[in-house]
């Protein structure tokens, strides 16, 4: 408690105490009108940091869940092709079955032998299936068909993989699948048959449409059971598409978890809780006006006021 | 036993006349009441010498003769004034920190979503996008656009850095240089020595002239420490030397200004202070032309590196982190080195020159660009490895660094801003104490007049009695 009290001390003093309840209201009217309790660094450094490298992986996420959508495109692209690829083998069995117990006649035989040449064709056309422009059974070849005109049933891509960041801290996943395994076939070394003695799909089509055309009745029931591996060797390829498009709904959902937990986490960090805001305001407009008004108060009167000459 | 008539009447009006001075005085210091630097004043009365008569008994007998103002003294307290302009020197250090600290952090523009983390992360978004579609020449030109722009921000703040700690540099040498703030300050109270000391020596009280004197030390004050000591010659008692800086018991020492010996027209070389920023630490030194030492670092001539120097050398760190990872980054578990590199800098020049240097490698740039993201081992057009890669180091070294170099400048600015808040508040505690003793307070002032009033009143009545009583005794003799 000060002895003396003058009227310097009294201006400071009322100054100091309206600077400091204006300069809370600038604070808090800043926070309401922003939305926002960080407005810069200095109001809270570590929050600072947390709300960045929270924004940060929240456009990771978005990356990745991108990357799903895409994985997705190859994925279902590849499942269309691969369906087309089966009923035209199926339509090819059908052919084959009729053919197989000469009944047709060497006419017949040569019209099934047509077909067939034409479905093969149909194989090659679906295995040329593209996605934004990209070929999807060609590897990592995604400019190059994979089969073409020129160079007959050799496969013109390669085995890389097509691969897709979609969750952190994981590998990448490989959203093609490798066809030319199943329409080339493999020889014992395992590296791609590229002729049509190969025992892929395509070349058991070409051998059959030539046992059609020979007549040649015992061949093409071993061709059928051929055939039959062949189908087979599809499915299952069907089968890891299907579960490729299992793998990335499942990463899917963990993305929208992650993504809804960091914007919980930033909003929490970063965005200003409108009802206490408020209410400081409030409070703060409160002290604000009584300042003002005492301390006009007080600064005009003294002693002199209570003088009588 | 005789005594003079009129020795009443004369004690009577040497009553007005101290109550005159007294009511000068009390309208002098209300008039005063919010003038800066100016200090109470009270005119102090003493008895006259009284008169000795004899007495019948032999005796001596003592008759008071009146009232005399015997000085008028300023109720300045030395203590109290170096306390406040100790405190003074604190609170401008800390408040001048403050505005430079706001200022950079002002310029990293975070948390926003176009400041410099949000450029991350769509950069690495960019990678990403390339890397779902690595022959999209429209993705290649995303990735090296948001890559000048990464690179262009980063320099840019080093270039905005450099400028705050330049501008802090110019407001110290604008400070200290001839004619400056500490130069016109040393003239001043060089001009006001030599006042007073020839005040003093023609016996008269200086108040008013100490008052400007002090005025101008608390003026000093917030720019640098200052002592002030008496001058020690019989000639100077009444001058004061000045000296700024030294704090420090162990450090360089006071760098002196104005010594009392000066007598005003010919300046010392020590009226413009240079002060030695080699030996001198901006603490030592202290106020704003400490905390414009620190900021500005060595972008004042001789200094040793500041608080800018720092944020420089960590923002080329960040540059060259996120530089370096993209430049290598790992594809399969081994370092692959892009040919070219994505980013390029010149290392090992000042702080901040690398961050400046930081661009996107100009043979990357054209239509479509030239970017080594197709794996420069198999060559194959569909190959996303390298862009994986990269897009994979979001949230990674190069991010983390720059949330950290934000985080140290928040933290920074935060403590500037407390310490501010803080340190002005301590500067009003002692102000307010200072004042107490050696303001005015209107209220006394108002009470010393009603008591003066009353004593001029009264001395007037005593001259009425006495005009009364020899009236009467004349009228009755005559």
């Amino acid at each position: 408690m000060m002895e003396r009290i003058t009227s310097q001390m009294q201006s400071a003093l009322m100054l100091t105490n309206i600077n400091n309840d204006l300069a809370a209201l600038d604070q808090t009217q800043n926070e309401l009108a922003t939305g926002m309790q960080i407005n810069q660094p200095s109001d809270n450094p570590y929050g600072t940091a947390l709300s960045m490298q929270l924004s940060g992986q929240i456009s990771t996420m978005n990356g990745y869940s991108a990357n799903v959508s895409d994985g997705n495109a190859w994925a279902g692209t590849a499942s269309t092709a691969l369906n087309s690829i089966e009923q035209a083998t199926q339509s090819a069995r059908t052919l084959v079955v009729e053919a197989g117990d000469g009944s047709l006649g060497s006419s017949g035989d040569a019209a099934v032998a047509a077909q067939i040449g034409q479905l093969v064709t149909t194989v090659k056309q679906a295995a040329s299936a593209q996605y934004n422009g990209q070929y999807i059974f060609s590897g990592t070849a995604t400019t190059v068909a994979p089969y073409a005109d020129a160079t007959g049933d050799a496969y013109q891509g390669d085995q890389g993989s097509i691969l897709r960041a979609v969750a952190p801290g994981a590998s990448p996943i490989a959203v093609n699948v490798n066809l030319s395994t199943v329409l080339n076939g493999t020889n014992l070394s395992g590296s791609l048959n590229n002729d049509t003695a190969g025992g892929g799909l395509l070349g058991t089509l070409e051998t059959i449409q030539s046992d059609v055309t020979s007549g040649n009745a015992a061949s093409i029931s071993s061709d059928l059971s051929t055939l039959d591996g062949n189908l087979s060797d599809l499915e299952e390829l069907q089968g890891s598409v299907g579960g490729l498009q299992d793998q990335l709904q499942m990463a899917s959902t963990r993305i929208t978890d992650f993504q809804t937990t960091d914007q919980t986490q930033l909003s929490s960090t970063e965005d200003v809780n409108m009802a206490s805001a408020s209410i400081s305001y409030a409070t703060q407009q409160a002290a604000y006006s009584a300042a003002l008004q005492t301390g006009a108060q007080i600064v005009q009167t003294s002693l002199l006021n209570f003088l009588k000459d | 036993m005789y005594i003079s008539t009129y020795t009443a009447l004369q004690s009577a009006l040497s009553g007005i006349n101290a109550a005159t001075e007294q009511l000068d005085t009390t309208g002098n210091n209300i008039a005063n009441a919010d003038t800066p630097g100016y200090t109470e004043e009270t005119a102090n009365t003493s008895a006259s010498l009284s008169l000795t008569l004899a007495a019948d008994n032999g005796a001596g007998v003592q008759v008071g003769t009146g009232v005399t103002v015997s000085s008028i003294t300023s109720a300045r307290s030395d203590y109290l004034d170096a306390a406040y302009r100790l405190q003074n020197s604190v609170s401008g250090n800390a408040s001048t920190a403050q505005s430079y600290t706001d200022q950079v952090q002002s310029l990293l523009n975070e948390p926003s979503t176009t400041g410099i983390s949000s450029q991350l992360a769509n950069f690495w978004s960019a990678w990403n996008s390339l890397a779902a579609s690595p022959t999209s020449s429209a993705a290649m030109g995303a990735v090296v656009s948001d890559g000048q722009t990464l690179a262009g921000s980063i320099s840019q703040l080093s270039g905005d850095l450099t400028t705050v700690q330049t501008q802090a540099a110019q407001q110290f040498n604008t400070i200290t240089e001839s004619g400056g703030e500490v130069d016109a300050d040393a003239t001043q109270i060089v001009s006001l020595n030599t006042a007073i000391q020839q005040e003093v020596g023609a016996g008269e009280n200086p108040n008013q002239l100490e008052d400007q004197r002090g005025e101008v030390l608390d003026q000093l004050s917030s720019l640098a420490n200052v002592s002030v000591t008496a001058g020690s010659d019989a000639g100077d008692s009444d001058m004061v030397n000045v000296s700024l800086g030294g704090l420090d018991p162990n450090g360089a020492g006071p760098v002196p200004l104005v010594t009392a010996a000066d007598t005003g027209s010919t300046m010392t070389s020590n009226s413009v202070w240079e002060p030695a920023v080699a030996a001198d630490t901006p603490a030592d030194v202290g106020g704003t032309l400490g905390a414009l030492m620190n900021v500005a670092g060595s972008a004042i001539n001789g200094g040793s590196p500041g608080q800018i120097d720092g944020y420089l050398q960590t923002l080329d760190g960040v540059a060259q982190s996120v530089a370096d990872e993209v430049n290598s980054p790992t594809v399969n578990g081994a370092p692959v080195t892009t040919d070219p590199p994505f980013f390029s800098y010149t290392s090992g020049g000042a702080p901040g020159s690398l961050a400046a240097s930081l661009a996107v490698n100009p043979q990357l740039i054209g239509t479509p660009p030239a970017l080594p993201v197709e794996v420069t081992d198999t060559g194959i057009t569909g190959d996303n490895d390298v862009a994986l890669a990269i897009a994979g180091l979001a949230s990674g070294a190069g991010d983390q660094s720059y949330q950290q170099f934000v985080s140290t400048i928040g933290t920074d600015a935060q403590a500037a801003g407390d310490n501010a808040t803080t340190q002005s508040a301590l500067a009003t505690a002692v102000s307010n104490q200072r004042q107490s003793t050696e303001g005015v307070d209107l209220s006394q002032e108002e009470t010393n007049i009603i008591e003066e009033q009353q004593a001029y009143q009264a001395s007037a009545q005593i001259m009425n009695v006495f005009n009364t009583m020899i009236s009467s005794l004349l009228a009755d003799v005559g």
